[in-house]
């Protein structure tokens, strides 16, 4: 398991970022995360990212339902803002619902690892990150 | 032979010899030799018999006297004296003029070729037949174009002139008319046509007319006549005999046949093609009404004849009517008669004409769709459905009293029309445009398949839509040739209003189970993981950021829960409180709802509701309606410029009412959020400034009802909302 890991947690819910927070502290890890409560805000960070200015995250949790840019317009910009063709981090598209179309439409987007179901405990980030390297 | 005083006068002496002689004119050689009169006895140097014979008689008497006598010789007169001479060298002295007659025929001929110079009548004699010498006039030789120094004037000359086709008929008529001597020449008095080359080398048209000149005795003397151009006539002759040709044709065609019944005399006179619509020729039919009547089948006769007798004793002028004839052959065949009656000033029946018609062929399209019009006819008014039957080139040949009665349009004539047959416009279920050759009928003239339920919606001007559900199916003949469509159709806007309403309805139980599931689902999820680090959590502080957080969550969760339990009442109550609102009421009450808001951003309004005042709706709806519109406006108000609210109300061209509300505020990126506008966030907060909620909850209300709502808005520019109700 790598020591530490550079994490985005995209969802406009504060709540669960404030429990996502407390899930990786029960995890005694010093992880970097980063929250951003729209797309927008998380697309501007990975432009940092790719063209070199901001570390690159290694785990992307992205939420479907948010305001001004959602999670499936956000993957549609990242694909398109990956012209340098650089390796993207794992993302992870969470959400509160088990409805079957947001799995289906996941499926089609290749840049996504898994889809994952809310709540999201600690237990399930451990596997998370031992699924990195 | 011009009229001066030609004179001749000879000197005869005792012994009867002319000594000596004078004249003023060679006119006179015609009659005498004059190079021989010295010396010779005097009835041997004139030519003219009569004249020697008149010399001789009267110069043997011894005691002549004093005398004058005329002799004619052809068209000239001589005036001969005789004056005794008491000389001793002398006798009698001889003077022969010309007559007065003749000079008074000269001048007469003389006028006359005046007045006919310039005429297409043109006159002759042959007045030498035996050296062929002929005398022309003027206007004979301006018909022929030529002048009298081109041609010489001669029945042999003449001849050259004719169309050679037509000269040995020409030549065989004279010959005939020589021998028989009779007055006029040619079949009928009127004379020969005939074509001749005048000068320029075209041929012209003529007329030529011919009388034999006798003297008393009945000898023939000359031949006079005259040509007539009728080049005019004959092409107008030419044009009426194309004309007439025209009109077999057309009449063949159209299988039509003329005819006239001069009535006084019961004469009736068939064109060709009646006899052959009739299947008779000429000889086999009298021509008279009665055996007109005979043609007709015996329990069709008396119609016929009551149509016609009804024509002539009442003020009519016009008839028609159809019935059936006997052919020879012993089938039937329908007819069609028309006719019209001409009075003369006695106001008494004179003539009738009219055209028959075969419209046999016609009725087989009928004859084909039903056995008797009466049965098919009867089985189409019993449906409930529209049916319309279209021929092959979709005109509507029939139909029944519902198929107007069901898109309402009684007034209109629909036979001979096609699908178009009244004004409105044609949609699909998706309210796009219904192309013509789309429509069910016309799809099946083109392929001559069926279409079965074809959903149709009729616009009408009034706005009004009714749909309609089609069927068509073609109709085949004996051998499988498409002759007529069969259109159904019945009525099931109200079937299609409540599929609309329930779609509609079933898409917002859609939305609403879908947000149930992640707005529920959101907090309660986030309440589980909460509560459950709490539970494991040691340290007091982290313990109380639990809690707190725990409450936020319980707020959310509640709010949540009030959210869509509206949204629920709101589908289940909202038909009870439509009363109808005043706008300016209305907006009054929730401005006050919101004046510190208000008073507190410095907000100007613009309200306008001169164009439509009131509406008939649910007075919650109106209010929460504007409350939602007014404060997203304030709270996305622009802090770069003081804000501005219009609110304002009209009727659309359907009648409908429309409210505007805009601002000049931040805007919205269209572009990006098009379609979470009006969507259901799962985070609400209890505070106002949740922006998802408002606006969702609008929507779903103006829906409800039957309304839309659209947005345009431009970042820095401003924002309007419109809500069609």
């Amino acid at each position: 398991m790598k020591n530490k890991a550079t994490v985005c947690i995209i969802d406009d819910d504060e709540i669960f970022q404030f429990i996502t927070k407390k899930s990786f502290e029960r995890l005694e890890r010093h992880d970097d995360l980063l929250f951003f409560l729209n797309g927008e805000d998380a697309l501007v960070y990975m432009k940092g990212a790719i063209d070199g200015i901001n570390p690159i995250p290694d785990i992307i949790f992205l939420d479907i339902n948010m305001p001004i840019m959602d999670g499936w317009d956000f993957l549609n910009e990242l694909q398109k803002m990956n012209d340098t063709g650089i390796k993207l981090p794992n993302i992870y598209m969470v959400s509160s619902s088990i409805d079957d179309k947001d799995l289906i439409k996941s499926k089609t987007f290749t840049i996504i690892k898994d889809y994952i179901v809310k709540p999201i405990k600690d237990v399930n980030i451990r596997e998370i990150l031992n699924g990195l390297n | 032979m011009k009229g001066k005083n030609n004179y001749l006068s000879l000197y005869v002496n005792q012994a009867g010899a002319c000594v000596n002689y004078k004249s003023n004119s060679s006119v006179f050689s015609e009659i005498i030799d004059v190079e021989n009169i010295q010396g010779n006895s005097l009835h041997s140097v004139f030519k003219c018999e009569k004249i020697s014979d008149l010399i001789q008689t009267t110069t043997t008497i011894n005691d002549i006297e004093y005398s004058e006598h005329v002799v004619e010789r052809g068209r000239v007169h001589y005036l001969i004296s005789f004056q005794p001479v008491e000389l001793d060298e002398l006798k009698l002295i001889i003077t022969i003029r010309l007559s007065e007659i003749s000079k008074g025929i000269d001048t007469l001929k003389n006028n006359f070729e005046v007045a006919l110079k310039h005429s297409n009548v043109g006159l002759w004699v042959w007045y030498d037949m035996i050296n062929d010498h002929s005398w022309w006039s003027d206007s004979f030789f301006n018909i022929l174009g030529y002048t009298k120094e081109e041609i010489e004037p001669s029945m042999k000359g003449f001849l050259e002139l004719i169309h050679p086709q037509q000269k040995d008929d020409f030549v065989g008529r004279m010959r005939t008319f020589y021998n028989s001597m009779d007055e006029y020449i040619s079949m009928e008095k009127k004379g020969v046509e005939f074509k001749a080359r005048a000068k320029n080398g075209k041929y012209i048209d003529l007329l030529f007319t011919s009388t034999a000149i006798k003297d008393e005795n009945g000898e023939l003397v000359n031949f006079s006549g005259t040509v007539v151009n009728i080049g005019q006539l004959k092409s107008v002759e030419e044009k009426l005999i194309e004309s007439e040709n025209k009109l077999h044709l057309a009449l063949d065609a159209a299988n039509m046949g003329i005819w006239s019944w001069d009535i006084t005399s019961d004469q009736i006179y068939w064109s060709d093609q009646v006899l052959s619509i009739f299947g008779l020729d000429r000889s086999g039919f009298k021509g008279n009404f009665e055996s007109y009547l005979n043609l007709i089948p015996t329990e069709e006769k008396d119609f016929v004849r009551n149509c016609i007798e009804e024509t002539l004793n009442t003020n009519k002028s016009e008839f028609s009517f159809e019935h059936s004839i006997y052919l020879p052959s012993g089938n039937f065949k329908l007819v069609y008669c028309k006719g019209k009656l001409f009075r003369n000033e006695n106001n008494e029946p004179e003539r009738m004409t009219g055209v028959v018609i075969d419209i046999s062929q016609a009725n087989d399209l009928k004859v084909l769709l039903g056995q008797t019009k009466g049965r098919y006819k009867s089985v189409i008014e019993s449906m409930v459905e529209g049916v319309l039957i279209l021929d092959k080139n979709g005109k509507i040949i029939d139909h029944n009293n519902a198929a107007l009665l069901i898109i309402g349009y009684e007034e209109y004539d629909l036979i001979g029309n096609d699908l178009y047959f009244g004004p409105g416009k044609a949609i699909k279920e998706d309210f796009s445009l219904f192309p013509f050759d789309e429509f069910p009928g016309i799809k099946t003239l083109r392929t001559g398949e069926a279409c079965k339920n074809v959903t149709l919606g009729w616009v009408k001007p009034d706005k009004e839509i009714i749909w309609l559900s089609i069927n068509s199916e073609p109709i085949l003949d004996a051998q499988e040739e498409l002759i007529a469509v069969v259109c159904s159709y019945s009525d099931v806007t109200e079937r299609f209003n409540s599929v609309q309403a329930l779609q509609v309805k079933n898409r917002q139980l859609e939305d609403f189970a879908h947000i149930t599931s992640h707005n529920l689902r959101s907090p309660i999820s986030n309440l589980s993981i909460l509560l459950d680090y709490f539970e494991a959590s040691k340290d007091d502080d982290e313990r109380k950021e639990y809690f707190k957080n725990l409450k936020h969550v319980s707020n959310n969760l509640l709010s949540t829960i009030q959210v869509l339990a509206e949204a629920l009442k709101i589908q289940r109550d909202f038909v009870d409180d439509e009363i109808e609102l005043d706008f300016q009421e209305t907006v009054a009450t929730v401005l006050g709802l919101l004046s510190g808001q208000i008073m507190e951003a410095n907000i100007a309004f613009q309200i306008d509701f001169s164009n439509c005042r009131k509406i008939f709706y649910s007075q919650t709806y109106l209010q929460s309606i504007f409350i939602n519109l007014i404060s997203n406006a304030i709270k996305y108000r622009s802090l770069e410029r003081k804000t501005l609210i219009k609110i304002d109300t009209y009727k659309s061209e359907n009648g409908k009412v429309v409210l505007k509300i805009s601002d000049n505020g931040i805007g919205i990126d269209i572009q990006k959020n098009q379609h979470k506008i009006f969507g259901l966030y799962k985070t609400f907060h209890a505070n106002k400034d949740s922006r998802g909620v408002g606006l969702y909850m609008t929507k779903r209300q103006i829906e409800t009802l039957g309304g839309a709502i659209f947005v345009e808005s431009e970042i820095n520019v401003g924002t309007t909302f419109t809500i069609i109700f």
